[in-house]
């Protein structure tokens, strides 16, 4: 990797995302930033590509790993959407829109918290992010990813929420993706200091139908007594490839809650590591897919309970048509002296079409004494009682059945706790479900 | 000394061996008088050995060195499983080892030495007169064999595995190997390299064999490795409860233990499997286990794992034929320096199959309880359900349990649930018992006992009694 020296003449040069080196402008940034990007590069390059035998890679189709043709987009690259039609909320604390990482606009209406850029924040809080802004890796498999995401990073939306804050409108990122083989690196870093509260909602979208490569993280970083609510809406076209690697963080007394809607995209593979590390801290977790046609949607969580008297929870829940397939793989882990964790995980699959498929492996590490521990998973179709009912009252069997899985969606969009945001996810899901046809 | 419910204390010693469970009577070993011993480590020319000794067909040998070129092919699991298994060093293991001594017709005809290891072990007369057949495996020829005439003249077939694979080489032979293939995993490969002992049992269409079959067998020999080899076929109807029980001397070092035990169920067949496991705590017992069910055919395994140092053991059973159930009910107690690594495999091959996993795990001062289950239900079936459950109690802080499923549903005519929860005997509870005059000791016992109580049913009646008095029998002496 000899390719780290900037080469004027190679800028024109169509570069692989995955086999040339990044044209870093690293004159700008602290050496420490650099340097990360470098190694993260050397990183990416000495790992292997995972194989048949890794367990955090099991019932994934490998196949789908090949991501040689994708490129990073020139800055000019990507033509700019219709702002106004894509903002999904009325009221906003600050709004950021990307087109394949360049950021085409910005505003910001509550001036109480910061929200930056890479450049602006490395520059102001250069040594406070000296620890955050590293590599993303979750330690769930996508560290090969994780690195490369780093080498590649080009922006950030950086949160900074202060002391008590109450961020009362949310902030909304979006994040197009478009042009053949365009890939994107999208990273959002929230921290909250103490009883500081915020709401944060990424929005992934494709501006056409190109397959495109997203590889985005996102750090949560609640200090003591402070609240994030995060929620990731993917809803890029059918041909793209999504991977979205997420750390939490939460300190004593601390709330996150972190929750990934899939709506599309052709692949997606998510990792979500919560580290619950103060007493009396709260994880949640959720997350709805609706799989269709030859989607596959791969996730795989760790609940990590490392002190006392804490609390996490994971609802996990995928709708199956067609020939779509999930993987969910999920770790409750709650470490030597963790004791008095009450931890709880469940996934639930609906399998709509006869031939869709749903890997579930819920799994429990416990190391600590005096635990409330469970897990569950389910894995069936719509009864047929249910039907019947419906059926009975004069509704069509078609229509119960749209119905019955729209309200099997709506109860994580209903713990997303946020109603005008719980709101705009109903009508996506229920456009979405419009938009695929079940089998009957 | 504090109490043992407050998270950072340790517990006392009485409570440490009143949850725990008497293994000392398997303290205890015989002068070793081997006829037949083919030395330590593993290559040809043991393989050579031990088919000269035994007098195998040669198809035998041919499959036996196939099978130890798999082994050596095949990497560790160490991928998903514990880094514990590199410490086996297969070469200071003795492969094979053999008194020599025919098979016995009767019991008066048993070297006193063997009688002496059976009454050590408990058996008691009657239930030895009660029982069908005793099978007993002492090192790794069967020592002892009583076929009881009622069940012999029912045409049943109960010798152990090399008089199976020579004299009834036509029954034998189509089944063996085939539902546990030699490359299934590196110790089934072992296993199939080196097999000697086990039982071969064939019941003929429509027999249901009334009294449950049994073979106690013992390991007997320092850094001998078991490696015993059971094949039951149940013809189509026919219905049998086959029970094994181990217990093992203590040595100073490792010993390995890796069987195979193949059942087949013909249509509309039955079987039970019951186990208790209670080897010395520095047994590695690492074992394949998996039974095909045919049409309407039932396969049931009852596992109880209680002693050894890693136990790996999922049984399975595939479902081939339409409305056939599987089924595993399994409990596993880890004490210290213990890792049971239990689950089991359910694979649905026919329409409107069920499968059933009841799982229950204890872990006591630093041991581990593993529970990992796979079931798999492809998309071309219908109707097919599995339900699974796996609860885990932790007695002290440092005690350890992990649950890791894998669950694959293809289309939408199937149903599955998957639980698992975790939870420790409740201060309230033993607070009760003491308050009605029970010791902690007592009290945590008895919680126990609870626990698996509705697994501990499901077991044969013989067993059950037993069990109840493993775990029972130290709780007695360590009160007052």
């Amino acid at each position: 990797m000899s390719a780290t020296t900037l080469d004027p003449l190679q800028t024109s040069f169509v570069r692989s995302v995955f086999l040339d080196a990044p044209s870093w402008n690293h004159a700008a940034v602290p050496a420490w930033f650099a340097q990360s990007q470098l190694s993260a590069w050397e990183t990416f390059a000495n790992l292997p590509m995972p194989g048949r035998r890794d367990e955090s890679w099991r019932f994934a189709d490998l196949k789908l790993l090949d991501f040689d043709s994708y490129t990073a987009p020139a800055d000019d690259d990507g033509e700019v959407p219709d702002l106004e039609n894509t903002a999904l909320l009325e009221k906003t604390a600050a709004r950021l829109v990307f087109v394949n990482d360049r950021l085409v606009s910005r505003g910001i209406s509550d001036t109480s918290l910061q929200v930056l850029t890479l450049a602006e924040a490395l520059e102001r809080h250069g040594d406070l992010l000296k620890e955050t802004l590293t590599v993303p890796d979750t330690g769930l498999g996508g560290e090969k990813f994780a690195a490369l995401h780093q080498a590649q990073l080009r922006d950030a939306v950086v949160i900074l929420v202060p002391a008590k804050a109450e961020i009362s409108d949310p902030v909304e990122i979006v994040h197009w993706l478009g042009g053949a083989d365009s890939a994107a690196f999208p990273r959002t870093v929230i921290l909250t200091e103490r009883h500081a509260k915020v709401t944060v909602l990424e929005h992934h979208l494709s501006t056409g139908n190109d397959a495109g490569l997203s590889i985005g993280a996102a750090q949560l970083i609640a200090g003591e007594g402070s609240s994030i609510n995060y929620v990731l809406l993917n809803q890029r076209n059918e041909a793209d490839k999504n991977i979205h690697l997420s750390t939490v963080r939460g300190g004593r007394d601390a709330q996150v809650r972190h929750s990934l809607i899939n709506l599309a995209a052709g692949w997606t593979r998510t990792e979500c590591r919560s580290l619950v590390t103060g007493q009396g801290s709260r994880s949640e977790m959720f997350s709805v897919s609706l799989a269709a046609g030859s989607q596959e949607i791969d996730q795989r969580t760790l609940q990590d309970h490392m002190s006392p008297h804490s609390y996490s929870d994971l609802l996990y829940k995928n709708v199956l048509f067609d020939t779509a397939r999930t993987i969910f793989a999920g770790l409750i882990k709650v470490d030597d002296g963790a004791h008095f964790t009450d931890a709880y995980q469940k996934c639930r699959n609906l399998l709509l079409s006869e031939s869709c498929e749903a890997n579930s492996m819920p799994g429990l590490e416990i190391n600590a004494d005096q635990v409330k521990c469970s897990h569950g998973s389910t894995s069936g179709r719509i009864a047929e009682d249910e039907l019947f009912y419906f059926e009975s009252r004069g509704i069509p069997r078609a229509s119960a059945a749209h119905l019955i899985a729209l309200g099997f969606a709506q109860e994580v969009v209903e713990k997303v706790d946020h109603p005008e945001i719980s709101a705009l996810l109903a009508g996506a899901i229920a456009a979405r479900f419009d938009s695929i046809h079940p089998e009957g | 000394m504090s109490s043992t419910l407050t998270p950072d204390s340790e517990l006392d010693t009485d409570t440490m061996r009143a949850v725990d469970i008497d293994r000392s009577a398997g303290d205890f070993s015989y002068p070793e008088n081997h006829t037949y011993d083919a030395g330590y480590g593993l290559s040809e020319d043991t393989i050579n050995y031990i088919c000269d000794v035994k007098n195998d067909p040669d198809w035998v040998r041919d499959f036996r060195m196939r099978a130890l070129k798999v082994f050596r092919e095949k990497p560790m699991p160490t991928n998903w499983a514990t880094k514990d298994l590199e410490n086996i060093n297969f070469d200071k293991i003795r492969y094979y080892l053999s008194s020599g001594s025919q098979p016995k017709r009767s019991w008066d005809d048993v070297p006193d030495d063997v009688k002496r290891t059976f009454e050590r072990l408990g058996i008691p007369e009657q239930e030895r007169k009660f029982l069908a057949g005793v099978e007993a495996q002492f090192d790794s020829e069967a020592a002892y064999s009583n076929i009881q005439k009622a069940v012999s003249d029912q045409g049943v077939i109960f010798v152990n595995s090399t008089e199976g694979l020579k004299q009834h080489a036509d029954i034998f032979r189509p089944w063996f190997g085939k539902v546990i293939p030699t490359g299934d995993n590196k110790f089934s490969a072992l296993n199939s390299a080196v097999f000697s002992g086990g039982s071969f049992i064939y019941v003929p269409k429509g027999v249901k064999v009334k009294h449950p079959l049994q073979a106690y067998f013992r390991i007997n020999s320092e850094n001998f490795g078991q490696f015993e080899r059971t094949l039951i076929i149940a013809d189509e109807g026919a219905e049998l409860m086959y029970m094994e029980g181990c217990t093992a001397p203590k040595f100073e070092t490792s010993t390995l233990h890796s069987a195979v035990v193949e059942l087949v169920a013909l249509k509309g067949a039955k079987i039970q499997y019951v186990t208790v496991q209670n080897w010395s705590n520095n047994v590695f017992n690492l074992v394949t286990k998996r039974g095909v069910a045919h049409e309407d055919a039932e396969v049931k395994w009852i596992d109880c794992n209680i002693g050894s140092r890693l136990t790996m053991k999922y049984p399975g059973v595939i479902m081939k034929g339409r409305r056939a159930r599987g089924e595993v009910i399994s409990i596993a107690l880890a004490n210290n320096g213990q890792h049971q690594d239990t689950g089991a495999k359910m694979v649905h091959a026919a329409d409107e199959t069920t499968s059933n996993v009841v799982s229950k795990s204890i872990s006591v001062g630093t041991g581990r309880a593993t529970y990992r289950g796979q079931v798999h239900i492809p998309k071309h079936l219908k109707g097919c359900k599995n339900n699974t459950e796996c609860d885990a109690l932790l007695i002290s802080s440092h005690s350890r349990t992990d649950t890791y499923p894998a669950i694959t549903v293809r289309g939408n005519q199937h149903a599955t649930q998957h639980e698992a929860s975790v939870s420790q005997v409740s201060a309230e509870q033993v607070f009760y018992m003491q308050q009605r005059g029970l010791s902690e000791a007592e009290a945590m016992s008895l919680s126990v006992n609870g626990f698996v109580n509705d697994l501990v049913r499901e077991f044969p009646m013989e067993y059950s009694v037993e069990l109840k008095r493993l775990i029972d029998l130290e709780m007695e002496g360590s009160v007052g």
